[in-house]
């Protein structure tokens, strides 16, 4: 019984929803379509983020920057560069790393990476039908931002909403801004940018871009292609 | 003078039974309690009482599961139900989210003493070297900025680096279902604060139950399950109180009409129900005296008290009937006398079983039984003042024509009954009969309760109520011991179990944790490290380790945090220098390997309450076999001394064989035989002897007395026959023993005695 309102308590830095094969009926096309406009073009790119996170309690903001490749195939690499060096690698909801700037592999569990890995994941595979599923979705009036607010109350215990913007750069790239407000007040704003699309397929492809985009160490490409190449 | 004395002083006795029923008839308390019919009784009283508050704590919590394929309907319909829930008196909700914060609150202000294995050993090594503190400090900095790490279940300003929020997300395992395919469900707990005592409070509350569920599923379109032990009591109650009045009203017109066809008068039938009426009353005063309460399942037996106890007042009534020139006042009441024994013995029998639930049914009876036969022996003279009229034409028709099928040669009759007799025994001891001694088979449970049970049991936490873990111990540090050792064995089984280990570590683990995050929080240490690699100066660890200093020698129980926790079951009771732990165990768990490593493990014991129940069950049956045998001894000796003539004895033969005819019956038909059986072979043997004494007594009215035999018959029979179509199988099992078994009595009473009297009076 603890255990599983400690489980709720986790939503404050993700969430976790299930699947609902007959609310797609309630979602009227407008939501469909402002989740379509924010989701990418294609299946396979890197680019660089920044992160900036505000905690509760803590006067100055923390600041991380770094970048990432994604692939629909194998899975999400997440470099930050700065203020230290380490990856996580989300390859799918249940198998999560993190590697250290010595080379240290550490299996991600718990709930919070469990649902980091699959929002995120969920995110950028362009997954709409997910995000229709659990929360309303609004265009906030004079301005680019898409407004995503839980539905459910068990949603609700943890996030009180999701903002999305998608620009463009001077220079015509694509820019995609997250925030996340949760109800303890903490504010996460990541922004990605320098988005480079691939025109590629298949899992072998996917694996070799990854390869062009981390040539070292290589072992973060391999471990996105199997996880068992780090249990081992 | 002294008959008048013995009748006033009667009249008082009634006189203050009917006062006590009426102005004490909220003090009368009708008991569902299912324990009754489990024999098994814990020899150290101490341990006893923990597995008694454990055992309540259990019966006084049910679950709720709302389900539905719209998520937000599912959560709307959780909501109102467990505000309406909770605005019954007597009921406390125990939703996640109170629960949640009444844990936090609880062990917050201890989070010094906590920490996993994993950060024990980081301390270990940090307080030798000052490279791991610079690694802690440097690990805490990347979980800050982490995503989906740095999550803090307390303010940051408590918990700065985060140890306690690991410490509790570590203890999360797995995720928990909230969805099955397209469905969606909310579940929660609910305390039963003020268990309901008597019947007619359960069925109100249950209602109240009901009527919320109903409510909720047609407002908003979903499905609701319930799941504890509370609805099986209820079920059974209700299933029992259905026979109750089966039974009763049943008993009760049959009497009416039989006394009315009969005697075609008003006295004797007030006699009857008076005595009935005095019977049953006393026997609900003195249950009530002894015990605080009155068994649902004592009503169900006692009303079929009704048609034994009638029986005085017909062989009484059938004394005095006008057509006979002389009454033999000493032979009936010698007749009477051995009569109300020998019931007394039968029933009283009952008594002798460890089965609390047959204890109570012995006494409800034999003072019931005992008082009736007084006030037919009080009053009877008062009314056998007046000539009484029988209708014998009729009874005495019946009486032919069973004679006709059964007695035309007794002989042969008798001989038939030996023989069947015999092979009834040689069925019952070769024939590998089948019996059952599992309490669940005993009482009736509805499907759908079951159904409900299985489907809350797949989508919830539910913990075997029977089958669980208890730990012995003289302090805190020899339970946690032990668990540990005992979880240290179950490898990937610790899973699938709950115990104090889970929420709390020892007063001594408490306190190493404690010393040990010094390392953490004293001057110079990973707190100061951690802020000045954010950029921030030391000064900001100042409050934290002031609050690390505050916390010096703060330990938290167990007892404490149940206290503040109401959704923590009793798994720690302390009792005279005794501490008892439980380990709960989650249903669809390896119960034979977790009793396995139990066994191999000093002071802890795997607790069957079922199995045992099964156990003690079935010595119950085999010693009231025994018993049973003992009382015919007895009975035999009895009879020897009474008539002198070691032939007497042979009257035992009809009881001993219809039992032994009546078991291979019900064996024969498919019925597995239970200790309920057994008992009402007691009956058997009571009631049996009840209709040979008064046919063997009462030689000079042979015909008469077959008269009353008969009507005695068809009263007993109609109140045991009625209880064979019980839907509650223990009450079934009793019935069905003492309709077959005690027809066979009265066409032994009816065809073998007197048979040559009577066709020698109508030849003359």
């Amino acid at each position: 019984m603890i255990r599983l309102s400690l489980f709720i308590l986790l939503i404050s830095i993700g969430a976790l929803w299930p699947t609902n094969a007959n609310s797609s009926q309630k979602h009227n096309s407008t939501e469909l379509q402002l989740l379509a406009d924010l989701s990418p073009t294609s299946c396979h790119f890197s680019g660089t983020f920044s992160q900036q996170k505000n905690v509760k309690g803590l006067p100055v903001p923390l600041l991380s920057t770094g970048d990432f490749f994604f692939s629909c195939d194998l899975g999400l690499i997440w470099n930050t560069l700065s203020p230290f060096s380490e990856a996580l690698l989300y390859i799918n909801a249940s198998n999560n790393f993190r590697i250290d700037d010595k080379g240290n592999v550490e299996a991600l569990s718990g709930v919070a990476h469990y649902s980091m890995s699959k929002i995120f994941l969920k995110l950028l595979k362009g997954d709409t039908q997910y995000f229709a599923d659990a929360f309303s979705v609004v265009l906030i009036p004079n301005s680019d931002t898409i407004e995503l607010t839980p539905e459910s109350s068990f949603m609700k215990k943890g996030i009180e909403h999701i903002h999305f913007n998608k620009n463009k750069d001077e220079q015509g790239n694509i820019q995609l801004e997250i925030r996340v407000m949760d109800i303890t007040g903490q504010m996460t704003k990541v922004e990605i940018n320098n988005i480079s699309e691939f025109d590629i397929s298949g899992k072998r492809q996917a694996f070799e871009q990854c390869e062009k985009a981390y040539p070292s160490p290589l072992q973060w490409c391999k471990g996105l292609r199997s996880p068992l190449h780090f249990q081992r | 003078m002294n008959s008048l004395l013995v009748r006033c002083s009667f009249t008082v006795l009634v006189i203050a039974l009917i006062s006590f029923f009426i102005l004490g008839h909220r003090h009368i308390q009708i008991d569902t309690n299912l324990n009754a019919l489990n024999p098994n009784k814990v020899a150290n009283q101490d341990l006893g009482f923990a597995i008694n508050t454990l055992t309540d704590d259990i019966n006084h919590r049910f679950i709720v599961v709302v389900s539905g394929s719209d998520e937000a309907s599912v959560s709307i319909a959780s909501g109102q139900m467990q505000a309406k829930l909770d605005s019954i008196q007597g009921l406390l909700v125990l939703t996640n989210e109170t629960s949640q914060n009444a844990y936090l609150s609880s062990i917050a202000p201890y989070r010094f003493n906590f920490l996993t294995h994993s950060q024990q050993q980081k301390l270990s090594a940090a307080n030798k070297s000052t490279a791991s503190k610079e690694e802690l400090a440097t690990e805490a900095q990347r979980k800050l900025y982490q995503l989906g790490d740095g999550i803090r279940v307390i303010p940051f300003e408590q918990d700065p680096l985060g140890w306690f929020s690991d410490f509790l997300l570590s203890q999360v395992e797995g995720l928990e279902p909230e969805s099955t395919g397209t469905s969606h469900f909310e579940s929660f707990t609910v305390l039963i604060t003020d268990y309901p005592e008597n019947m007619a409070s359960q069925n109100a509350l249950y209602q109240a139950i009901k009527d919320i569920e109903h409510d909720v599923i047609h407002t908003n379109d979903v499905n609701v399950l319930h799941s504890g032990i509370f609805f099986f009591a209820v079920d059974s109650a209700q299933s029992a109180k259905g026979d109750i009045q089966r039974i009763a009203i049943g008993s009760i017109a049959g009497i009416l009409f039989l006394m009315l066809l009969v005697f075609r008068s008003l006295l004797p039938l007030l006699l009857s129900l008076s005595s009935i009426a005095i019977g049953v009353g006393f026997g609900v005063l003195t249950s009530t005296l002894v015990f605080g309460s009155i068994h649902v399942l004592t009503i169900v037996f006692g009303a079929s008290l009704i048609g034994i106890v009638v029986d005085y007042s017909l062989h009484y009534f059938y004394h005095f009937l006008s057509e006979k020139k002389q009454h033999n006042d000493k032979k009936l009441l010698r007749a009477m006398i051995l009569s109300v024994i020998t019931s007394l013995v039968g029933y009283g029998a009952l008594g002798l079983s460890n089965l609390l639930i047959l204890k109570k049914i012995a006494l409800f009876s034999c003072s019931g039984l005992l008082l009736a036969w007084l006030s037919v022996m009080i009053f009877g003279p008062l009314i056998a003042k007046r000539p009484i009229v029988a209708r014998q034409t009729t009874l005495m028709f019946i009486i032919n024509c069973v004679q006709k099928v059964f007695a035309s040669r007794p002989k042969y009759l008798a001989s038939a009954g030996m023989v069947i007799g015999i092979a009834s025994a040689l069925f019952i001891v070769f024939g590998s009969i089948k019996t059952n001694d599992d309490p669940r088979q005993f009482f009736h449970v509805s499907q759908s309760l079951i159904a409900q049970e299985k489907e809350v049991s797949a989508v919830t936490q539910v913990f075997e109520p029977g089958r669980y873990l208890v730990v012995e111990g003289t302090n805190s540090d020899d339970i946690y011991t032990t668990l540990s050792l005992f979880y240290s064995q179950l490898g990937s089984h610790r899973q699938n179990l709950t115990s104090v280990l889970d929420w709390l570590p020892s007063k001594t683990t408490q306190e190493q944790n404690y010393k040990l995050q010094s390392a953490l929080y004293n001057d110079g240490g990973i707190v100061d490290l951690f802020f000045q690699k954010l950029g921030m100066t030391e000064s900001y660890s100042n409050d934290i380790k002031a609050d690390y200093l505050n916390a010096k020698h703060h330990h938290l129980d167990f007892t404490t945090l149940r206290n503040t926790v109401p959704a923590l079951p009793p798994l720690w009771i302390e009792k005279n220098d005794s501490v008892y732990s439980f380990v709960l165990i989650k249903k669809n768990s390896d119960l034979e390997k977790i009793a396995l490593i139990s066994q191999q493990i000093d002071n802890i014991s795997y607790i069957n309450s079922l199995g045992e129940a099964i156990s003690a069950l079935k010595d119950q049956r085999i010693k009231a076999t025994k018993l049973l045998a003992v009382a015919y001894l007895l009975i035999a000796i009895m009879l020897f001394f009474y008539y002198r003539q070691l032939s007497s004895i042979t009257l035992l033969l009809i009881p001993l064989v219809a039992s032994l005819v009546t078991i291979a019956s019900v064996a024969f038909i498919g019925q597995s035989v239970t200790v309920f059986h057994v008992m009402a072979l007691f009956l058997v043997l009571g009631l049996g002897m009840d209709y040979i004494i008064f046919a063997k007594e009462m030689t000079d009215t042979h015909a008469v007395t077959q008269q009353a035999i008969l009507l005695s018959a068809v009263t007993s029979l109609l109140s045991f026959g009625l209880l064979a179509f019980s839907s509650m199988p223990i009450v079934n099992a009793f019935g069905s023993t003492i309709l077959i078994g005690n027809s066979i009595n009265f066409i032994a009473a009816i065809c073998l005695f007197g048979l040559t009297k009577n066709k020698r009076s109508k030849t003359q």
